[in-house]
């Protein structure tokens, strides 16, 4: 029975009174409870089921570490799963559900599972990949999945706030207890900025629990003075409920805040994700009790020793009337103390070392409590709680000596360093033989960039387990620090305390030593992911020695808690059964987080409207407001087409708006090309190498189509090239191109042609860009008026600059759909203005705007190509029949060689041709491929080319594509086949430019 | 575009009187270039990683090679001085005054930055002055102080939406860190 106490509790405020629900129980807890602490009180023991035998499983721990108490919390749209009651703060009107089970937590059908054990050993997933062959995706995995696992994922969106916070700092300590307190003391007083971060809602950690007085004060009083004097400090910041959960490269780390439970939208941020750049991190992280391996270890009512005294001394909880207590180590009496200080009986110590003389024995001796030396539990009875151990020697394999009945076993196998922090960057651990833990290896620790130590253990989370220890190597470890950083500060003392003195620890990952298999197999290791002794040694007999290996065999350590409680006693029985010495086995690794941390977090800011940056041009309001349906461009949105009202269907759109084109006229947002400014003496030379063909004797006024291409040959990025001066070029890029154009033209100048006088600017966002195409094209710019456009004055591929009916502008006379057509840039600002006053001017003519859709129809009727489409990153310009934009005159350019390579002039390569379907109207999809008689060497069917853009010609009436066949050009008429998901489609090859071949449109 | 006033949690932005802004590269360390420069602008040039605040000009440093010129008026002026100044010697100069977007944060400017940026911007680090290109959010912008409570931040113009959003997010009440501002 666990209960209330009448008195007690130094966190809990009894005289508020907190309401919460579990299972749809209505229960009450205290201000200041945390929900294990509540339900303790309750007598709810039983909290879970375990995740593969549905065992059922009480509370072990009282922190982060806890591997049973897993509930989900909360409902709707706040449904969170696999939250520990260990640290969750109880809050009025919490609702929390237990997890695993079916029909409910105290009858659980899949417990059938424990009794089927002896099928379902470790490994046993992996072993039915094997047998029967169809029986995994039938039978196993269906199973499976659906008795196995722990809470279910939220099916609503999380509606809370979330935000990420950058801060820089000397030095980051992770952990509130003594000695973190002591060392941000120590180095702060010296003037280092120092962020220190407590998991917990309290500072102090255990010593409040564990230690006797500090300076000569009580604990509690030395801890809040240090606090206050901290939080006083300008260099310090404080940060409780923040737990350090990743440490990273150059003393990066990250640490999460719970901020707020928020009630309802418009709350405030429920969590914050702290990025912290530290110069050295110093890592108080205190250490975890580990469990001891005995059979019947999981049984509710067995819990850890210094989780039966946080219980009774921060809560006023007894976990039971009557408590075992089973000890490798003399810490573990404290808990037999404060349970016989609380009026509550301890039957017996059950101490597996052959002698215990130190202070604590003796104290307990004092106290009356009986002490059974070399004594240990053989087994634990009672299924759904404690009712009593069966006594064995620790020596033998468990042959019973006595029993006791008791509701409470307080194990203690000693404790471990929280080394993973240390571990996350590379820090190394050492087996301690003395200490019975693997330590931070000072030898090895995480490095920074400079090769310099980058984390500090200190306290406990250094072995140091007893105050005097820790405060010693907390106040020597601050100094190094501020020796390290090269600060300077006036003497100080440490604050003094009584050394303890006391028996070794004594190392026992089996107790009894001796047990047999099915001891083993009741023993468990690893509590969340249901280890048992017994898995381990099936892993070692089954070749799996290694930790890593048996770690993933056996799932040891890989559950939510990542082995907290496990990883050490399973690397101690793996060193065991391969007759290894103490741990010699090695270690696994720990990696980030050091406890989960809600996706919410990790997204922060990052959802709804800021998911992610959508970049938009000055018209991108417009074409919202004219049915737009969006395309992404890179990081651009364009219109794709723009949905008439009255049920207009996309494709009928898109033939409208190409139809438009043709026949009359249409406008287009062409902002989002990237624009390159190239100015300097040797821009031209600059050009010629960058690009294919010719550029620096384009002459002023006048511009040029060009195709860039990467140090392999492959064409990279296309565009038109205007010269708008003797020194300067505007270089048009694709609008995906803008930025690595730009960068590439950087890298060339800084690193290779560094001495070239060639400046660039990207100024793509500084113009609007309007694209005004077709046969009225003309008369619509006549019509605003203030610029000669007539084909005398402005001809194709030229430019001229002036004032469009009152907009400053550049109109290139550039065209991408083979009509004539304006390109017209206008300062950003002003983009909207002339976007409307252009349509106003084609009023009448049947101007109509057009999306991206109909630009690639009208491209690919006239066989340009898209880069992206036509190119993949292996394909060249010859490939694509652009030997005329090829110089031969130069003697070099970005490409030139990687072209001359044999593989780039191979006959067989794949070159572009047109397609007409032999069916006017057949589908033919991008992609597909183009299938030859015969198999190739790998016996399979011979493809001979593929679909690069396929389209719906309008003007054409009729399917019309673009492809790389083999031998292309040469294959003139021939028809080939084509793979599609619609079966085999036919299409004859032809010419690329399907509409006007020649240009009579364009040049008009 | 929204505008907020300093909310409850102390922080709010808006957009200031737009500016004419002049993107100059050249070479920062060819001291003939700079004190032509400097000349034709009447100010200081900012050194590495400052702004140089002049009468209706500042002068913003982007790299080794590269300013940025943010001017009240239409700053045509001013681009026809530096291009007399500097005439034969290699520099490129474009009004870009359309590029970018001009936010001003008031409030706990620091701790509202550090929510976005990944740049130190602590006291003794980001000083008023310093002028720091970097990201806000999952986007590239710049920022500088003007006084202890008073940041300036610039942005693409594509993506000012985007800035103006993450800004309104970043001042609601209930963020409040208190951990440069206390």
């Amino acid at each position: 029975m666990s209960t209330r106490l009448a008195a007690g509790g130094r966190l809990i405020e009894r005289s508020r009174t907190v309401r919460f629900r579990f299972n749809g129980t209505e229960l009450t807890g205290f201000d200041g409870d945390t929900l294990a602490s509540a339900l303790l009180a309750n007598n709810k023991l039983l909290v879970g089921r375990s995740f593969k035998y549905h065992r059922p499983r009480g509370i072990v721990a009282s922190g982060p570490e806890e591997p049973n108490a897993l509930v989900s919390l909360g409902e709707g749209n706040r449904f969170e799963p696999n939250r520990r009651a260990t640290d969750t703060e109880l809050s009025e009107g919490l609702v929390a559900v237990s997890q695993n089970h079916w029909p409910s937590l105290e009858f659980d059908i899949g417990s059938v599972a424990d009794r089927l054990s002896r099928f379902l050993p470790a490994g046993f997933y992996y072993k039915t990949f094997i047998w029967p062959r169809r029986g995994w995706a039938s039978m196993y995995e269906p199973a499976i999945r659906h008795s196995a696992g722990l809470g279910k994922p939220p099916r609503e969106r999380d509606p809370d706030r979330y935000e990420h916070c950058h801060v820089h700092v000397d030095v980051l300590v992770v952990g509130g207890g003594i000695s973190g307190l002591a060392a941000a003391d120590r180095l702060s007083r010296a003037g280092v900025r120092v962020l220190l971060i407590e998991q917990s809602a309290h500072w102090g950690g255990r010593s409040l629990n564990d230690c006797a007085e500090f300076d000569g004060d009580p604990v509690d009083e030395w801890v809040n003075r240090k606090v206050d004097e901290l939080q006083q400090r300008e260099t310090v910041r404080l940060l409780g409920r923040t737990t350090g959960t990743g440490v990273y490269d150059h003393g990066y780390a990250l640490a999460l805040e719970r901020v707020s439970e928020p009630e309802g939208p418009g709350s405030g941020v429920r969590h914050r994700l702290w990025r912290i750049r530290a110069n050295k991190i110093v890592l108080a992280s205190g250490a975890i009790e580990r469990p001891i391996c005995f059979a019947g270890n999981d049984v509710p009512g067995v819990m850890l020793a210094s989780a039966v005294r946080d219980y009774v001394l921060d809560f006023g909880v007894s976990p039971g009337d009557r408590t075992v207590l089973i000890t490798n180590n003399d810490d573990a009496y404290r808990t037999a103390f404060a349970l016989v200080d609380a009026g509550l009986t301890v039957p017996a110590i059950l101490d597996v070392r052959p002698v215990s003389d130190g202070p604590a024995a003796k104290r307990a001796r004092e106290l009356g409590i009986p002490i059974e030396n070399g004594k240990a539990i053989a087994a634990v009875k009672g299924r759904s709680r404690v009712r009593g151990v069966s006594i064995c020697a620790h020596a033998g394999e468990g042959a019973v000596l006595g029993e006791l009945e008791c509701d409470c076993v307080a194990m203690s196998g000693g404790w471990s360093p929280a080394v993973h922090l240390w571990s996350h960057c590379g820090g190394r651990l050492v087996w301690d033989p003395v200490g019975v833990m693997f330590r931070p290896d000072g030898n090895n620790p995480p490095r920074d960039a400079a090769g310099r130590s980058m984390v500090w253990p200190v306290g406990a989370a250094n072995g140091q387990l007893d105050a005097a220890g820790a405060m010693e190597g907390a106040w020597t470890g601050a100094a190094d620090v501020l020796n390290e950083l090269g600060f300077n500060e006036m003497p100080v003392s440490a604050p003094h305390i009584e050394a303890d003195s006391g028996c070794p620890v004594m190392a026992a990952w089996l107790v009894p030593n001796g047990l047999g298999h099915s001891g083993k197999s009741k023993a468990w290791v690893d509590f969340q992911n249901d280890v048992k002794v017994s898995d381990i040694e099936l892993a070692v007999r089954e070749g799996y020695t290694s930790p890593e290996h048996a770690k993933r065999y056996t799932t040891l350590g890989m559950a939510t808690d990542q082995g907290k409680l496990s990883n050490v006693n399973g690397l101690g029985l793996l060193s065991r059964a391969l007759n290894l010495g103490e741990c010699e086995a090695g270690t696994t690794t720990f990696r980030p987080p050091y406890t989960p941390v809600a996706l919410g977090a990790i997204a922060g800011d990052a959802k709804g409207d800021l998911f992610k940056p959508i970049r938009k041009t000055p018209m991108d309001g417009w074409h919202s407001g004219r049915g737009a349906i969006w395309e992404p461009v890179s990081d651009w949105r364009r219109p794709y087409c723009y949905l008439s009202t009255g049920g207009e269907t996309v494709s009928e759109a898109v033939s409208r708006e190409s139809l438009a084109v043709r026949k009359s006229a249409g406008i287009l947002d062409a902002t989002t090309l990237g624009k390159i400014l190239v100015k300097g003496r040797d821009a031209g030379r600059f050009l010629d190498m960058l690009y294919t063909n010719m550029m620096s004797n384009l002459q002023p006024g006048r511009c040029r189509y060009g195709l860039m291409c990467n140090e392999n040959g492959f064409l990279m990025d296309d565009g038109v090239v205007a010269r708008l001066d003797a020194d300067t070029f505007l270089c048009h890029t694709t609008t995906g191109g803008a930025e690595h154009v730009h960068a590439w033209m950087e890298e060339w100048l800084q690193c290779e042609w560094w001495n070239w006088r060639v400046y660039t600017a990207n100024v793509t966002e500084e113009f609007a860009q309007i694209a005004v195409a077709g046969p009225n094209a003309r008369r619509i710019l006549e019509r605003i008026g203030g610029m000669e456009v007539g084909s005398e004055s402005l001809p194709f591929m030229n430019w001229t600059s002036g004032n469009l009916g009152g907009f400053e502008v550049r109109i290139f006379r550039i065209s991408f759909s083979g009509e004539i057509s304006f390109e017209i840039a206008v300062g950003a600002d002003e983009g909207l203005a002339l976007w409307k006053a252009l349509l106003d001017a084609g009023e009448g003519l049947d101007l109509q705007p057009y999306g991206t859709e109909a630009l690639h129809v009208l491209r690919a009727e006239k066989g340009y190509v898209m880069i992206g489409d036509e190119t993949d990153g292996t394909v060249t310009p010859q490939d694509l029949g652009l030997n005329w934009a090829i110089s031969r005159k130069k003697k070099d350019y970005l490409g030139k060689r990687a072209q001359e390579r044999p593989h780039l002039n191979h006959p067989d390569r794949w070159k572009l041709v047109g397609l007409k379907t032999v069916d006017s109207g057949a589908e033919l999809p991008s992609g597909s491929h183009a299938i030859d008689s015969g198999t190739n060497a790998h016996g399979h069917t011979r493809m001979i080319g593929r679909v690069t853009s396929s389209y719906f010609s309008p003007i054409l009436n009729r399917t019309i594509a673009l492809a790389l066949i083999e031998r292309g050009p040469e294959r003139m008429d021939e028809v080939l086949r084509f793979s599609t998901s619609n079966g085999v489609v036919e299409a004859r090859i032809s010419g690329t430019v399907f509409y006007d071949p020649e240009g009579t449109q364009l040049n008009a | 575009m929204p505008e907020i006033e300093n909310s409850n949690c102390g922080g709010g932005f808006h957009q200031p009187p737009i500016r004419a802004m002049a993107m100059f590269r050249g070479s920062l360390s060819d001291t003939e270039l700079t004190a032509r420069l400097a000349a034709a602008l009447d100010v200081n040039l900012p050194k590495k990683l400052r702004i140089s605040v002049g009468n209706g000009i500042d002068v913003a440093w982007m790299s080794p090679d590269e300013l940025l010129f943010m001017m009240d008026g239409d700053g045509e002026r001013t681009l026809n001085a530096v291009g007399d100044a500097l005439r034969g010697m290699h520099h490129l100069i474009a009004d870009v005054s359309a590029m970018r977007v001009e936010f001003e944060l008031t409030g706990p400017v620091r701790d509202i930055l550090a929510k976005g940026t990944p740049a130190d911007v602590s006291p003794d680090s980001f000083k008023i002055g310093d002028f720091r290109r970097s990201r806000i959010g999952q986007i590239q912008a710049a920022y500088w102080l003007t006084d202890d409570t008073t940041a300036r931040i610039i942005c693409r113009r594509s993506e000012a939406e985007y800035l103006s959003g993450w800004l309104e997010v970043a001042v609601a009440k209930g963020g409040e860190l208190g951990f440069y501002h206390r």
